[in-house]
């Protein structure tokens, strides 16, 4: 009876919980199984702090809504730009200030980034922003010059020789990331300052809009969603019916084992530059975390020089680190001089999908810019 | 012995009764109704999955109402509700008609046209998407090869509704199917003999003889078609995530996107319950007219 007793007891003290933190990040394979090693060093550094990783490959923001609310939100959370400012809005996040971090290695563009109302939530590991690929081969088969340094003149201009049967001169995608480099180059804006008037409707909005719209239906320079078929523009490119593809620094690894040569070049130019997207994605942790010190050390080491210089060596990020050395090229450095952080706001999925369902018809061919966007502009300012 | 006096044999035996289906009413009540009860209550909130829920009444219910997209997506389940639920229960009693003879490998038709029902819904909808593929797609060469110059059938807002309801009838075709085919056997030879006895020719006899004492059947067929069409989700998921210009958007998938696309859980638990009472009004319906048009030996 005695001995029954002392296993039961031994038993108990084996399922109290244990100190640990956990982690919750999405990625590629690759990209977890860098992670992994990162987190083999974390171990060895600081032995007495267990990390248990959750990768979630498929509808991060979806399954991490679903943690928070069933009361298992994750010690520390992997995050971008775009959903930081929801996390934030509702407390889910610490404010990163009462650890006193320092910023100065940082690019100070991935800083802001991870700063929402003054405060910054989170530590940045990359910077993600969008380029132009080029099909070289192609291009030197119609005797087309290489597009760098190009204006939005330029791309209709020489992207008429760039067509052929089955093949077009530029990708196409309707998602927000993908045309606000349009935007912002063709001298738009989405947002005011406060997040709390849209600016889509002002008329270089409207026309750095049609003007991607036109790429579609007017120059025929765009595969339609009909000519697409079931392809991604990645496929296209990847498939040589593509001339030009925008995209970022995530293609560079997939693209390594392409058939023919292609290269890189910053975004086309508008009248209002070239401006793409500086966006970041980055460590928080989390209010309802019990460890938050050493949550803190987790995130200063997944942060710092070591950690980024393992993310930066596989070739699929821009390290957010000033002192870590990238060898990308230059293309993806200098965008990064003019470009912008997406600033959204704490209802950002719902105004999404206004704005997406609002400039549906436009992406068909079916309206207008100067019809579609007015309607959308007041959709969207009601819920902003 | 004691004998034990009846009304504790009784007690007794009512106790152990209980003691018995505990685990499964335990199950039921955690698992079914609790959530059941708690999304009637969330309906009444205000909740984006982050902080605390907001009561805020009958707002959700008012503001659906009032929302010009609640009346498309309605009038667009209805529209595939009435044409799969006709077009599937028509083509099975077709086919249960068809297989309801002594011919050779009936239990291999059987077995081909069921096949769809246990398939997965999600291969299924992969396979219909390369079906319905406007370039490559096997549907699509056969319209050309006919002279036509071919349909976008998931993204023509013409045509998309009606490439879910046939994804739709093709997947549950064959469970209705087998249930009429069931109710065709059980039809006693003798009055099917009777009637060629009378004179009535195939049609005379299918109408007056077949269809009454098949109506059992038939009731039980459209109860389950019905609630089944309403609940269609995972075809509008996979192939047309409600587009395109929300033409295909069905109630549980609008569901869906106001539960975890806006993060609007009071919203969409008021949409569970408006479909829950709009099921059970229909059935309740079916149960009315039963007494007219079903016939009981």
């Amino acid at each position: 009876m005695r001995r029954l007793l002392c296993c039961l007891l031994l038993l108990a003290g084996c399922a109290a919980p244990q100190k640990g933190l956990t982690l919750a990040t999405w990625g590629s394979l690759e990209e977890v199984e860098t992670l992994k090693q990162v987190l083999a060093d974390f171990r060895r550094a600081h032995p007495a702090v267990p990390v248990e990783l959750i990768h979630i490959p498929d509808n991060y923001f979806q399954k991490l809504h679903l943690l928070i609310a069933s009361g298992n939100t994750p010690d520390v959370i992997f995050t971008n730009n775009w959903q930081l400012p929801v996390y934030a809005e509702h407390g889910v996040l610490r404010d990163m200030a009462q650890f006193q971090p320092e910023f100065s290695h940082f690019h100070p563009q991935a800083v802001e980034a991870m700063r929402y109302r003054g405060k910054v939530y989170a530590l940045p590991r990359d910077l993600s922003n969008l380029v132009l690929y080029y099909n070289q081969e192609r291009f030197q088969d119609r005797g087309v010059p290489l597009p760098h340094h190009w204006r939005f003149d330029d791309v209709i201009r020489y992207g008429k020789q760039l067509v052929g049967a089955e093949q077009w001169a530029i990708s196409f995608d309707p998602r927000p990331l993908f045309w606000l480099p349009y935007l912002w180059s063709g001298g738009g804006e989405l947002f005011d300052s406060e997040l709390t008037r849209t600016r889509l409707a002002e008329p270089a909005s409207v026309a750095a809009l049609q003007f991607y719209a036109d790429l579609r239906h007017k120059h025929h320079l765009a595969p339609s969603l009909i000519e697409q078929g079931g392809a991604t523009p990645a496929q296209l490119f990847a498939q040589g019916k593509l001339a030009m593809f925008v995209s970022g620094r995530w293609s560079v690894p997939a693209f390594q084992k392409l058939p023919f040569k292609w290269g890189v070049a910053a975004f086309p130019e508008g009248p209002g530059g070239s401006v793409v997207d500086a966006d970041a994605s980055g460590w928080a942790i989390s209010r309802a975390c019990q460890d938050p010190d050493d949550a803190w050390q987790l995130v200063q080491f997944l942060a710092g020089k070591s950690a980024a210089s393992r993310f930066a060596a596989s070739g699929l990020i821009i390290p957010a680190r000033r002192d870590v050395p990238f060898e990308g090229g230059d293309v993806f450095v200098k965008a990064l001089a003019t470009g912008r952080p997406i600033r959204t706001p704490a209802n950002w999925n719902e105004v999404q999908q206004a704005i997406d369902k609002g400039l549906e018809p436009l992406w068909r061919g079916e309206k207008s810019a100067a019809e579609v966007v007015p309607a959308l502009a007041k959709r969207v300012d009601l819920l902003l | 012995m004691k004998t034990v006096p009846a009304a504790t044999r009784a007690r007794d035996d009512r106790a152990w009764a209980f003691v018995l289906i505990l685990p499964s009413l335990l199950g039921i009540a955690v698992f079914n109704l609790l959530p059941t009860l708690a999304s009637l209550g969330l309906s009444l909130t205000q909740w984006n999955l982050l902080g605390t829920p907001r009561w805020v009444g009958l707002a959700n219910y008012q503001e659906l109402l009032a929302d010009p997209l609640f009346s498309q997506v309605m009038v667009q389940t209805l529209w595939f509700v009435g044409a799969s639920v006709l077009i599937e229960i028509g083509l099975a009693l077709a086919i249960a008609v068809a297989l309801n003879r002594r011919i050779r490998l009936l239990a291999l038709w059987r077995t081909a046209y069921f096949l769809p029902v246990v398939t997965s819904m999600v291969a299924g909808a992969i396979l219909w998407g390369w079906v319905y593929d406007p370039h490559h797609g096997p549907l699509n060469a056969l319209i050309k090869g006919l002279g036509h110059p071919g349909i976008n059938w998931l993204s023509d807002p013409a045509w998309a509704l009606w490439a879910i309801v046939f994804l739709s009838v093709w997947k549950n075709l064959g469970y209705t199917m087998i249930l009429l085919l069931a109710g065709l056997q059980a039809i006693p030879e003798s009055l099917l003999e009777a009637a060629r006895t009378d004179g009535a020719n195939v049609w005379q006899t299918f109408r007056r003889v077949t269809l009454p004492m098949l109506s059992p059947s038939l009731f039980l067929v459209s109860i389950l078609s019905l609630i089944h069409a309403f609940q269609a989700f995972d075809s509008v998921y996979l192939l047309t995530q409600g587009g395109p210009n929300d033409q295909t958007n069905v109630l549980v998938y609008w569901l869906y996107q106001n539960a975890f696309l806006y993060y609007n859980i009071g919203r969409a638990s008021a949409l569970a319950y408006i479909l829950f009472v709009i099921i059970l009004g229909l059935t309740l319906l079916q149960w009315w007219l039963r007494k007219r048009w079903v016939v009981y030996e």
